[in-house]
């Protein structure tokens, strides 16, 4: 009797640590955080690209609208009562004015690409507690694995990019052989794990995805029946993948075992779901 | 005293609606016998039904639209204790009314008989417009004596239209590019009118002149107009250039319009950043030789270049470096993806699912741009402004949401 009422309690907790509602964050006017129908924030100065510590209770943001400000560029994080806790100036040796990602690779380290031209971007470490800049690497599509051990990415080609030329995948600054004709184009998502790396690809123009692990080898490359690039990935609990699939925004899902089937879970959703799970904010 | 101002207030509350003014006009017929025996009674020897046909001209004037039409004619049952004779009336073929004639009277006593037709706002159906009509008696059931015939004819002076207008074309954000061009779509309004007051329930037809042997334009037809006589259908083409379009609806003259498919704003808006040339002026620190390119230059400006690709050099001459070789060597310009060189004001990198290689546009509050050059990192609505010095790159104000109008050139399709 008492080990089921035992078991009911603790199933009881885990429905509700499940059921938890995710923080609702808004951005308004590229200035203002709100939390759960409050401001908690406004910043002149811009809040572009936020993004939620893994714990929650940090929130970081880019500064990038203070023209008169030199730098320009700055990261700020804030705390969930709109404090700011740290405001840090993107150095001119960054070489970049615009943050295209941006997220926490542990509770000191915040990792930023930003936009160098139209072939380029670069990675760098921000250091909360030293305000150091490090880690510079050159490339696109950067994507830490989950726990920041492991930095995944296309590797840097300079612009204008010459014909034929496809930036290899890199995973930890080594080459990732991917199939003949197989070009990454992005995004690269780790699953929660950070066992796989889901890997955008383009083949006979057409639109696919590519399985890699952790270690850099390739499982399997799974096409889709439309011609694009893929435009967003998300990982699904159950192991599947959900794709949008080019500009024009058709999704598939690809089952575990890479069988590919037409899907009608809005992608959005389900990316924001994940999004919600991990702590990330999402304008 | 407070009723009269009620009243008053009424009246001023009223809204004005169009009404249109009717007017009435006589028209003989071509029944002009004053007793006419026709024998519709099978125990008479005559067959069970008769119909005679009559005719008018068209009395009303060029313009108008004929409301209702009203028959009369003088009939009677001529022998008294036979069967009564039922009369129908129709005018072409729209039936007006029917009655029975069951006065009993020689041919001197006839008495009228109306026929009224409903009130046919958009028109009596099938009535021919500077023509002739025919009236139709149909007897049936008995003899009657039928005396002459005329037509009142009510009608209104009001004018019918309906009309489209095409609104500006937008290019939509599912348009990506078929065969190199664009689409554009433009919101057709149709309103259909009688004098100053709007006709609902018009079902319109839009038709392209450009659709008359291949279909290169697709017209979404509107539905019935509402209410107000409004209703919106869409026209979606990838060829530019200068439409005719005709709209057609039942009781309705066709009119045309034409649609200028030409400039047209993106519907989704862009993000607008900016990228740049190093130039070794910029540059400190020791000066280094390089492999492919003579003399000397600032390490750090060669470093740069090997990022960035290219790079102006203090002497003027532009550096690039190519992976390939891994070593640099000289162009005559700072080079784009599509060939030509990057032009302060002029170049934009553009990602090739949006928009084509030459495509001009204007950024708003930033200017005309080309499209010449591309990257991996440009995707979608967003678009990158070359600018030729890094201080106007540092003070660049990205642009999170720029509206963007095509201008020319690019995805223009001739056919």
């Amino acid at each position: 009797m008492f080990k089921l009422a035992g078991l009911c309690l603790s199933l009881l907790i885990t429905a509700s640590l499940i059921a938890a509602p995710c923080t609702s964050v808004t951005i308004k006017d590229d200035r203002e955080v709100w939390i759960n129908g409050q401001r908690i924030i406004r910043d002149n100065f811009g809040v572009n690209s936020p993004r939620w510590s893994r714990d929650g209770q940090q929130l970081a943001y880019v500064n990038d609208f203070d023209l008169s400000s030199d730098p320009v560029t700055h990261i700020v994080v804030i705390d969930r009562a709109g404090h700011v806790v740290q405001r840090m100036p993107v150095p001119e040796s960054a070489r970049f004015n615009f943050v295209t990602e941006m997220g926490w690779l542990n509770p000191t380290t915040i990792w930023v690409e930003g936009h160098i031209n139209p072939s380029v971007s670069v990675y760098e470490e921000f250091d909360l507690s030293t305000r150091e800049m490090k880690h510079e690497t050159f490339g696109t599509a950067f994507a830490p694995s989950p726990d920041g051990a492991t930095l995944a990415y296309r590797d840097h080609e300079p612009h204008p990019a010459r014909p034929g030329r496809h930036p290899a995948l890199m995973i930890d600054d080594s080459p990732v052989k991917l199939l003949d004709g197989v070009v990454v184009t992005g995004p690269l998502v780790w699953s929660s794990t950070g066992e796989r790396l889901a890997v955008g690809v383009q083949q006979n123009k057409h639109s696919g995805v590519a399985l890699v692990t952790r270690r850099g080898m390739l499982e399997r490359v799974s096409m889709l029946p439309v011609e694009g690039r893929p435009q967003a990935i998300a990982w699904s609990t159950d192991g599947s993948l959900l794709v949008r699939a080019n500009i024009q925004n058709p999704t598939y899902r690809i089952d575990r075992d890479g069988a590919v089937v037409a899907s009608t879970t809005p992608l959005r959703a389900a990316a924001l779901d994940e999004a919600c799970r991990s702590g990330r904010a999402d304008q | 005293m407070r009723r009269r101002l009620l009243l008053l207030a009424c009246i001023a509350l009223t809204p004005l609606v169009a009404r249109a003014q009717t007017q009435s006009v006589i028209a003989g017929t071509t029944c002009s016998s004053s007793c006419l025996f026709v024998n519709a009674d099978p125990n008479l020897g005559g067959p069970p039904g008769v119909i005679i046909g009559c005719s008018f001209a068209d009395p009303v004037p060029i313009g108008a639209t004929v409301r209702s039409i009203r028959i009369d004619r003088n009939f009677s049952q001529p022998f008294a204790g036979q069967n009564s004779p039922g009369v129908s009336v129709a005018v072409n073929s729209q039936a007006i009314a029917s009655a029975t004639i069951n006065n009993v009277a020689a041919c001197g006593n006839l008495v009228d008989y109306s026929f009224s037709s409903t009130d046919y706002f958009l028109g009596f159906p099938g009535y021919v417009y500077g023509g002739l009509n025919t009236i139709f008696f149909d007897i049936a059931g008995g003899a009657a004596d039928a005396g002459f015939a005329q037509a009142l004819i009510t009608y209104d002076t009001d004018v019918k239209s309906v009309t489209t207008t095409g609104a500006e074309p937008i290019i939509p954000t599912d348009s990506g590019l078929v065969n190199d061009c664009l689409q554009f779509q433009s919101t057709l309004g149709v309103f259909a009118f009688k004098g100053l007051t709007g006709v609902a329930g018009v079902a319109a037809t839009v038709s392209s002149d450009r659709n008359a042997t291949t279909t290169v334009d697709v017209i979404t037809q509107p539905p019935a107009t509402d209410g107000t006589g409004h209703a919106i259908g869409y026209f979606q083409t990838r060829r530019l250039g200068t439409i005719g379009l005709s709209t057609t609806a039942a009781s309705f003259p066709s009119s045309s319009s034409t649609l200028l498919v030409q400039e047209a704003n993106f519907q989704p808006t862009f993000l607008i950043t900016a990228y740049y040339t190093p130039r070794e002026a910029d540059y400190n620190g020791k000066d280094v030789t390089a492999c492919g390119v003579s003399g000397t230059f600032k390490a750090g400006f060669l470093k740069e270049i090997k990022i960035e690709g290219s790079g102006i050099a203090v002497d003027g001459r532009v550096i690039a470096y190519n992976k390939d070789t891994a070593c640099y060597e000289e162009d005559t310009c700072p080079r784009t993806s599509s060939g030509p060189c990057a032009t302060d004001n002029h170049t934009a990198a553009i990602s090739p699912n949006v928009m084509e290689f030459t495509t001009n546009f204007n950024i708003a509050n930033v200017g005309d741009r080309t499209a010449e050059d591309i990257g991996d990192l440009i995707n979608n609505y967003h678009i990158d402004n070359y600018v030729d010095t890094k201080a106007a790159y540092k003070k660049w104000n990205n642009i999170k949401a720029a509206k963007v109008r095509y201008l020319s050139g690019g995805g223009q399709c001739s056919n």
